[in-house]
């Protein structure tokens, strides 16, 4: 009981005294209940610091904001309101780090945004992987947070091998929503084949990105044939197989780019049977099939 | 000044890619095709009255994916009234009479046998390559531009009415 008062009076003191503090005081007070896991009036003190004269420009104020506003994310962690606490807290400690002139912040400032940056990075990795038609697009705002977060802190950061990780990771996302339910979702396989675009324009030799496009433009021309038995006439069939064919031929050169990067990989000559085999260049497939014989490989289905 | 101590939990990168390549949804797309060309042979040609009875039959000697395709997609459609019933044929002149018969490429060599069998009969003879319309077929599939065409030989086919709408489809017609 006495100490419930204790606290309370504390509470109402600490209050009070908010009135006509200085910024150091105000900080020591939002300080205190920070370390007293209260975050609610951590975040009242401390924003008042921000509001007085010269504390936007103080950076021990926005560095105790940014910790304040991460345990708030954390303490939110499942709430929709969990998203504008990381975002302030994201801005609190880039402020710090701009007004830490002397640097005596600079690696507590770097460790949080860091923690706060891969963050972003498991968010949007996590959504990546739900496969979801409808989440998907948020990942990408997480996954640009992380990224502007690194360049922030260090603009010569090089970010091009997460950058095809994620670019990989979304296309391949965007197939299988694709693949769950191809009418419904058509959409997704041009965004699938933009995001290895992308891949490509970072690393023009990456065999996945080659291959996996290979494996698209072929997939896809295979699934138009699906639409034959619903086809009420022979034009139906020169329109549905002209389109089917159209990506199937579209797919061999990438397939084949995918094989001058690596023709050990027995995934692509088998690919590579497949796309000429029904391309009915006979002598190719063969050669392809001779291929998979050497590697010792059964694969001897007539396609 | 008061030494400010604030703790970060330790938190760790996930991978985000899937590793997995995507995988091949193999078929034998020219087989597809020719199924439904066969199929769609029975509705565009008239067979003789009598042979509007019973079941409508389609023999495939030679041609294994094609028959899994026609038995797959076809075996329970109707041409008019006619429940469509696929047969799988071995390399053999003893044929039952059928609506439509599928000569594949590997059987090519038996194929005048089987045109001289079924000649003033109303059967279609179906098979692959130019060359067998001069060996007995009235239709040949023709791999033209990358895709399935079909080139007519009305003189092997003198038992049925070919119209002017299939003849209008053809590549050629002789």
């Amino acid at each position: 009981m006495v100490r419930n008062l204790t606290i309370i009076i504390l509470f109402f003191v600490l209050q009070t005294q908010s009135f006509g503090q200085s910024v150091d005081e105000l900080v020591q007070t939002a300080y205190k209940f920070q370390v007293a896991k209260n975050h609610e009036d951590a975040k009242k003190f401390i924003n008042q610091a921000l509001e007085t004269d010269g504390g936007d420009k103080n950076e021990l104020v926005w560095h105790v904001r940014g910790f304040v506003y991460k345990d708030l994310f954390v303490e939110y962690r499942a709430d929709e309101v969990a998203n504008d606490y990381r975002s302030e807290a994201v801005l609190s400690f880039l402020n710090s780090v701009k007004f830490d002139d002397t640097k005596r912040l600079i690696s507590q400032n770097e460790k949080a945004l860091s923690y706060l940056a891969v963050s972003f990075f498991n968010d949007a990795s996590d959504l990546i992987k739900e496969h979801s038609s409808e989440k998907i697009d948020l990942a990408e705002g997480y996954y640009y947070n992380y990224r502007d977060i690194l360049v922030q802190m260090n603009p010569d950061t090089s970010l091009v091998e997460k950058d095809v990780e994620y670019f990989l990771a979304m296309s391949t996302a965007h197939r299988k929503i694709y693949e769950s339910d191809r009418e419904k979702y058509d959409a997704h396989w041009e965004l699938s084949n933009e995001y290895m675009n992308k891949v490509l324009d970072l690393d023009p030799k990456s065999f996945e990105a080659w291959f996996s496009k290979g494996v698209s433009y072929y997939n896809r021309g295979a699934f138009i044939l699906e639409r034959l038995p619903n086809g009420r006439s022979i034009q139906d069939i020169f329109d549905i197989q002209s389109e089917s064919m159209r990506s199937i031929e579209t797919a061999l050169p990438f397939m084949m780019r995918a094989y001058e990067i690596d023709s050990t990989k027995i995934d692509v000559i088998k690919a590579l049977k497949v796309i000429h085999f029904n391309l009915n260049k006979e002598e190719e497939s063969q050669h392809f099939q001779d291929l998979i014989d050497e590697h010792g490989g059964e694969e001897n289905k007539k396609y | 000044m008061k030494k400010f101590t604030l703790f970060l939990s330790v938190i760790v990168p996930l991978l985000i890619q899937d590793p997995e390549l995507p995988e091949m949804n193999e078929k034998d797309t020219g087989a597809l095709i020719k199924a439904s060309y066969l199929y769609n042979f029975g509705k565009y040609i008239d067979w003789p009255e009598e042979e509007k009875k019973g079941n409508f039959i389609i023999s495939v000697m030679g041609g294994d994916n094609l028959y899994q395709e026609l038995v797959k997609n076809y075996n329970s459609k109707q041409i008019g009234l006619q429940q469509i019933e696929i047969r799988k044929l071995s390399k053999t002149l003893k044929i039952s009479d059928c609506h439509i018969i599928y000569v594949g490429a590997e059987n090519r060599d038996i194929l005048p046998e089987i045109a001289e069998k079924f000649k003033n009969t109303p059967t279609l003879i179906v098979s692959d390559g130019e060359v067998t319309l001069v060996e007995g077929s009235a239709i040949a599939f023709i791999w033209n531009n990358s895709n399935w065409l079909f080139d007519l030989n009305t003189s092997n086919a003198q038992s049925l009415y070919i119209g002017k709408t299939l003849k209008g489809l053809a590549r050629k017609v002789e």
